[in-house]
């Protein structure tokens, strides 16, 4: 494990760790844990992705450590996106809130376990040699087992959200599918990598034995094949024959056989294998050579033997020796020999039915580091330093130290290889034998693969086989499941479920409307809550029973008990218990119902009840009174009927014939009370009629009530004219018509002498009329001739007296003047004498208008009309409202002009005049008065105020004509009204008048 | 035009003539009074006819008519007055004693257009004059009257 690892695992705990109680401080820690993994591991992945060294790596810090780690410190790449993924599922979780969220929180997590599992799995199947591009495989298995943990960790921390806690399956039969399939699965998977595990390290085994043999026999052979050149070296450095000829060549005594014989010496070791042969003499000059010598070999080995042997490799192993010629005479020379070793050749290649990556090397240690044979990969020579890529000791190394043995490691071309090594003899080389893992567990990747392939099917079929079995079981369960929760969710019952313990397992809605409690806020409450105080103890002592001797005397039966709400309230209910066990737990079930408004209901009706008896028996004594009554009434009327003075009779609308009658119609018409019985409305009417009566009576149908007036006849013929009211009426079980006769013959006698006498009488108004119009007219032309013909003189007399003044002022003295201007006062005095007696006769025979008058605003036109005579007085006029009248608005102008006038006239003396003018209502009439403070009067002569030319001032007093008042009294008493005087002298007068109260009400 | 026009007065009683100069004179109207004792007169002046040679050479500014009167009656000859297309754009005032409602009526619809009755206080009867004079003849605009030559 990298310190990374380490470091990000620390990380995911504290994460883990968070306090969760308080969702802010969670939310944030997580985050921040989640973040830091994320951005190491994104940082990691980055530089495995990029190849590039982002420093995160602490490199410095692994580089003691004996790592296989082509890079050290740095995570592997799996590692990496397992803590990316957790990272991101830790940042994800606090921002869900939804089960799609939710879903990729746990995917992530899966993920980081199934990371986790494949390393574990990795392990132990040591993956990384079937598999060599295994991703998984440098994850330490410490590392795995670690993920798997934090997935399962991550697993039940997510269990504690609503999101977490989301059922994946709908349904029971997914479930049991997705259960079955991961068993299948597992139980599968662990017995193939059981098994291959097994197989795996017996295959590994072999093949390591196989190779040490080899190695073994090969190591072994090699000295030998050594010795053989060597001897063969020996030999040619022991040819007495080539030693006595070098020998002579060399000291010059060569005739040519020498060399030949040398030749043929060397001649004979070429033809037996010898590359190359050279003798030289003991001056180290060439007497011979044959075959090709090396001339640059690829590499020289010095062979701790004793002839010195040198191994080479010129396109192939040679063995080279250079000996001295020597035999008994002492050296001649020397003899270089370089001799192939097929035989090492051919011990050094791949054994047929070998596979490809077999490969053996041959080696040696030099200057710190290997210097090698060429291989069959490598065709020629090569170094290579002594540990591998991880660090470790390549198998070459150890061979050359002289160990031997089998390792699976990395060989110098960074392949897993199983390889077995061991140094060959004393020569100071190693020989190397190896194989590719990959390619010796080949067969078994393939098998495993073929396996797999297989489980695959087996857990798709088996899958499959368990949905289409188990599946209609479950749909049966879930649909039957669903309708026992419809039932129980839609009732209108309430239903509770309770455990051994009493405790609420189950509240359907019902019940939460019913009690008021959501469902959710009773899981884990006992029952007793649901319960009124009162009950408890019993239910305890009743519920302990039945769990101790299995008999509930409440179970089974419909009973009437209370309940409690929510809120407290206590309401009747009705319940019926049951026990039920399942699953070796013993449940209770209870449906009940508010049965409040029932009793409600149950109550009202019983009062109802009650009410209604009483009312039943009052309706009885009330029908007995009633037929009682009516027995009297029918006498009664009866007796109304008999003994009533008008003729009455019922009679048949069909036929017309009398069905009743009394004293009176058989007395009027003249008949008998059998008689009248006998006849028909025909007989009573005179003959021209009758058709009239019969339309008459189909037209009223029987039902319609009528009144009309006839002619009737007599027995004796006479004719009578009737008043006749008649309605329908149902008599004697049939439709029948009572009518009731007015003889009104006298009557109508009446009526038309009286028409005849109004027709006359208007003859006689309309005469009178006309007379009274004509006095009228000419009384009309009097007045207009005398007002006009007396004005003119008068106009002259005060005219020409005035101009006289006028002209003879300065003429005329004192008391000229004076009588001049009494002459002009008398004129001016006669002149309203006139207008006042025309006014007054007009008022007489005017013709009156009845107008709506509105009195309060006559009397503000008259005031207005009057200012002339207020200016400059001061007056306190004091006029309370005045109500609206009916008359002749012209005279009643004047009435207000003479009153209010009159006021102003005698009330002139005082400094201040107090004028009242008001009105109110006495017996029903309407009473105005006008008060003034003025002169006043004597009440002695009250009479004499409202007399024509009547006054009770002097001239001198008090101008005036003396017909102001009488004209009111005229107009007065023409409109309905009454006036009146009330005065004392010198203290004021106060003239009333009444009108009749206006008729109508609107205008 | 700066000479006035006159004043018509048609009025029967001598005496009454007699104050209604005296007021004018009084009330210093400049303007001529033209008098004609009854209806026929006052009509033959306005005509040019009867003992007229020619009507006037300008139309009177003002008629002070009097109801009352011989042969003629003030209301005809309102009527003729206002029926004629020259003679109806003479103002025309009736000066009378009678406040009777029915020749009011009857004045104001043949088209008098004024109506003043004569009170009977002298006072009173100069002051009518004054102020009746003053708005007929001095105060109202005229129609401008055509027919007549110089006018």
């Amino acid at each position: 494990m990298v310190l990374n690892t380490a470091l990000s695992f620390v990380l995911a705990a504290f994460a883990l760790l968070a306090p969760h109680r308080d969702p802010a401080l969670y939310r944030r820690a997580t985050i921040f844990y989640g973040s830091a993994l994320g951005l190491l591991a994104a940082l990691v992945l980055a530089e495995h992705i990029f190849h590039v060294d982002l420093g995160v790596d602490w490199t410095r810090l692994h580089a003691w450590l004996p790592d296989s780690n082509r890079n050290p410190g740095r995570m592997s790449a799996a590692t990496a996106a397992a803590f990316l993924m957790t990272g991101a599922a830790l940042i994800l979780a606090t921002r869900a809130h939804n089960r799609w969220m939710g879903t990729a929180v746990r995917v992530l997590t899966l993920l980081v376990g199934a990371i986790g599992v494949l390393g574990l799995i990795g392990h132990i199947v040591q993956a990384e040699l079937l598999f060599p591009q295994y991703w998984f495989a440098p994850l330490a298995l410490h590392t795995a087992g670690g993920f798997v943990l934090l997935c399962i960790a991550l697993w039940l921390r997510w269990q504690r959200f609503d999101w977490g806690r989301q059922a994946h399956f709908a349904r029971d039969d997914d479930r049991i599918a997705f259960v079955g399939a991961i068993v299948l699965v597992a139980t599968a998977l662990g017995a193939a990598i059981g098994t291959f595990a097994v197989v795996q390290g017996r295959v590994e085994r072999l093949v390591r034995e196989e190779l040490l043999n080899s190695v073994s026999r090969r190591t072994a052979l090699m000295p030998e094949l050594i010795q053989i050149g060597e001897t063969t070296a020996r030999i040619a450095a022991t040819r007495p024959a080539a030693i006595r000829n070098v020998r002579a060549i060399h000291a010059g005594r060569d005739d040519g056989s020498n060399i030949a014989n040398v030749k043929a010496v060397v001649q004979s070791f070429l033809e037996q294998g010898v590359r190359g042969i050279v003798y030289y003499d003991v001056d180290g000059k060439v007497v011979a050579r044959g075959g090709a010598l090396a001339t640059t070999p690829a590499i020289t080995v010095a062979l701790a033997t004793p002839g010195k042997a040198e191994l080479l490799w010129d396109q192939g192993f040679l063995l080279r020796h250079r000996l001295p010629l020597q035999d008994a005479a002492g050296r001649a020379g020397d003899v270089l020999l370089e001799q192939p070793l097929p035989m090492l050749a051919q011990l050094m290649e791949r054994p047929s039915g070998r596979t490809e990556s077999w490969e053996s090397g041959l080696c040696l240690r030099r200057e710190g580091e290997l210097v090698c044979f060429p291989t069959r990969f490598t065709k020629k020579v090569f170094s290579t330093p002594l540990l591998n890529s991880a660090g470790e000791r390549l198998p070459m190394t150890r061979a050359v130290s002289g160990e031997t043995g089998t390792i699976i490691t990395a060989d110098y071309r960074s392949q897993s290889v199983v390889a077995a090594y061991g140094p060959v003899g004393d020569l100071g080389l190693g020989m190397v034998l190896k194989m590719d893992a990959a390619e010796i567990f080949q067969p078994i990747r393939e098998q495993l693969q073929l396996a797999l392939g297989v489980l695959f099917v087996i857990v798709a079929g088996g899958t499959v086989l368990l949905r289409s079995r188990v599946r209609p079981l479950a749909t049966k369960l879930v649909d039957a499941e669903k309708r026992y929760r419809t039932l129980t969710d839609a009732a209108t019952d309430a239903i509770v479920s309770a455990d051994s313990r009493g405790t609420i397992v189950y509240f359907n809605p019902a019940a939460e409307q019913i009690f008021g409690y959501a469902a959710k806020e009773l899981a884990g409450e006992p029952l007793t809550i649901l319960m009124p105080a009162s009950y408890r103890s019993a239910h305890e002592r009743g519920f302990a029973r039945f769990l101790a001797t299995g008999k509930g005397e409440a179970l089974g039966k419909t009973l009437e008990l209370a309940a409690r709400r929510k809120d407290g309230s206590e309401f009747p209910i009705e319940i019926s218990l049951s026990a039920w066990s399942a699953a070796g737990e013993q449940f209770f079930t209870a449906i009940l119902r508010d049965i409040t408004s029932r009793k409600e209901a149950a109550e009202a009706l019983r009062r109802l009840n009650e009410e209604l008896e009483s009312r039943v028996a009052q309706r009885t004594a009330e029908l007995r009174a009633a037929l009682e009554e009516m027995g009297r009434s029918e006498r009664h009327y009866r007796m109304l009927f008999d003994a009533n003075p008008h003729p009455m009779w019922v009679y048949d609308p069909e036929a017309l014939n009398f069905l009743a009658a009394n004293n009176a119609a058989a007395q009027h018409y003249g008949y008998t009370r059998e008689e009248f019985l006998r006849i028909s409305l025909d007989d009573i009417r005179p003959p021209e009629d009758r058709a009239g009566v019969h339309t008459l009576v189909r037209q009223l149908g029987g039902g319609a009530s009528h009144r009309g007036i006839y002619r009737h006849v007599k027995k004796d013929g006479a004719v009578i004219d009737v008043e006749v009211i008649s309605d329908g009426i149902e008599f004697a079980g049939r439709k029948a018509r009572l009518v009731l006769a007015h003889d009104i013959t006298d009557r109508k006698r009446a009526e038309d002498e009286i028409r005849r006498l109004n027709a006359h009488l208007e003859e006689r108004v309309r005469q009178r009329t006309a007379e009274l119009e004509a006095v009228n007219r000419e009384l009309e032309a009097f007045s207009y001739s005398v007002s006009h013909d007396l004005r003119a003189p008068l106009r002259h007399i005060g005219g020409f007296a005035q101009l006289l003044g006028e002209e003879s002022s300065s003429a005329l003295n004192e008391s000229a003047k004076r009588y001049l201007s009494i002459i002009i006062d008398s004129v001016t005095q006669m002149g309203r004498l006139i207008d006042d007696l025309l006014s007054f006769s007009r008022m007489g025979r005017a013709e009156m208008h009845h107008d709506r008058v509105s009195m309060s605003a006559l009397v503000a036109e008259v005031r207005q009309q009057l200012a002339k005579e207020t200016d400059g007085r001061n007056i306190a006029w004091d006029i309370g409202p005045l109500p609206e009248v009916e008359g002749d608005r012209s005279m009643l102008r004047q009435v207000w002009v003479n009153l209010i006038s009159n006021a102003l006239k005698y009330s002139r003396p005082r400094e201040q005049a107090q004028i009242g003018i008001a009105c109110a209502e006495k017996n029903g009439e309407l009473e105005f008065y006008v008060r003034d403070n003025g002169a006043g009067f004597d009440m002695e002569y009250a009479g004499k105020l409202f007399g024509v030319f009547q006054r009770l001032h002097r001239a001198d007093e008090f101008e005036g004509t003396g017909v102001g008042l009488a004209n009111v009294q005229r107009i007065i008493s023409r409109h309905g009204g009454r006036t009146r005087a009330q005065g004392k002298v010198n203290e004021g007068a106060t003239f009333y008048f009444t009108l009749p109260r206006p008729q109508r009400s609107g205008s | 035009m700066t000479q006035l026009r006159a004043i018509l007065l048609v009025e029967d009683s001598a005496k009454d003539v007699e104050l209604a100069l005296a007021a004018l004179k009084k009330n210093n109207f400049a303007n001529p009074v033209v008098v004609a004792s009854d209806g026929v007169e006052a009509l033959d002046y306005l005509y040019g006819r009867g003992k007229f040679a020619s009507p006037p050479a300008s139309l009177p500014i003002v008629i002070l008519l009097d109801l009352k009167l011989p042969k003629k009656d003030g209301l005809e000859v309102l009527k003729e007055i206002k029926t004629d297309a020259r003679l109806k754009l003479i103002p025309v005032v009736m000066l009378t004693s009678s406040r009777e409602e029915a020749d009011l009526v009857k004045s104001y619809s043949l088209g008098v257009n004024a109506y003043v009755v004569k009170p009977v206080g002298f006072q009173q009867f100069m002051e009518a004059i004054r102020q009746t004079g003053n708005f007929w003849a001095v105060i109202n605009e005229t129609a401008p009257l055509a027919g007549a030559p110089g006018g």
